[in-house]
């Protein structure tokens, strides 16, 4: 489990100089608060370029999100949601993340074992943005946002026992299957039988099988 | 959280209910069914304020094509219009289907 793999879809990029990022449109006031405040940035999901990674910039609000790219150069420090669980980063200073996305890490992970998914996932969204960078950033309310690495299929029926054990715990948990060709929410691929929306590079499609994309895209967004 | 609701005419009956998508973030879920008359009744409830403008283009958008007398309710989760406009579609793909 490296720390510093190439940067992917969800890792976390910490930018030694903010006037290195290229801005996909006007850079907002809260963007340039918000990097200073943790300077750290998320690698979007996003066709990729020679030299530069696209990332995204979180704001406190959901509607905080702005699009940017970072030169490889301008990049000092990666970690991926999976290093961030295989550390069990959020047992290293015990009483300072006291949200309920937080503390269920330790049951969310033991779930994940017993299906044999040890290593291969991790917290995104905000639970990721503060384990790593030790900045505050979870709420009360908070969500938890969970990707897990399928590299090969997972059958229907394995998939419908993990949501089942991960929906009974006392958080929300939003759960993104990472395939070799984008990603699908856990809760839509466990509803047999209907057409699930990969995000992919390029965009939302609608496949039938995840894992294959229905090489011919007939379902094309 | 913000409600809008918006209303457009309609050409053909709907004969049956479908639901589409997932509560969750970036995403919404799309439940559509039989409208009680002859118009299409859109309420849609969204966990973003401030963007009526955009869901009025995208909704008049695929009215262009879809002309079922339904009544559909979105609840929306911050997804993008691109989004928004492929789970419409599926739900317009799953009546025909």
């Amino acid at each position: 489990m490296l720390r510093n793999p190439p940067p992917a879809v969800h890792a976390l990029l910490r930018v030694r100089e903010f006037s290195a990022l290229v801005w996909e449109g006007p850079c907002a006031d809260w963007a340039r608060a918000s990097l200073q405040r943790a300077p750290w940035v998320v690698v979007r999901r996003s066709v990729q370029q020679p030299g530069a990674w696209p990332v995204g910039v979180r704001g406190a609000l959901r509607v905080q999100r702005c699009a940017a790219w970072l030169p490889a150069g301008a990049a000092e420090d990666c970690v991926t949601p999976q290093w961030l669980a295989a550390q069990r980063l959020w047992r290293r200073q015990p009483g300072r993340h006291a949200n309920p996305a937080i503390l269920v890490l330790d049951e969310v992970a033991a779930v994940l074992a017993a299906h044999g998914h040890a290593g291969r996932w991790g917290p995104g969204g905000s639970v990721g943005f503060e384990l790593a960078s030790a900045v505050p950033c979870t709420t009360p309310a908070s969500d938890l946002d969970l990707v897990l690495q399928a590299d090969q299929p997972i059958a229907r029926g394995d998939a419908a026992r993990l949501h089942a054990e991960l929906s009974k715990l006392p958080v929300r948990i939003d759960a993104l299957l990472e395939t070799p060709y984008g990603a699908v929410a856990l809760s839509e691929y466990v509803l047999a039988g209907a057409l699930v929306r990969l995000r992919c590079a390029v965009g939302p499609r609608l496949v039938h099988d995840p894992w294959t994309a229905d090489r011919a895209a007939a379902s094309l967004a | 959280m913000e409600e809008i609701k918006l209303d457009y005419p309609a050409r053909q009956a709907v004969l049956r209910r479908v639901h589409v998508g997932v509560v969750g973030s970036g995403d919404l879920e799309v439940l559509l069914e039989p409208s009680p008359d002859l118009r299409a009744h859109v309420l849609i409830t969204t966990s973003v304020d401030g963007y009526g403008v955009i869901w009025k283009h995208v909704l008049d958008r695929f009215f262009e094509r879809f002309e079922g007398a339904a009544s559909i309710e979105i609840n929306d989760f911050g997804a993008t219009p691109g989004v928004v406009m492929l789970r419409l579609e599926q739900a317009a793909e799953a009546l025909r289907s």
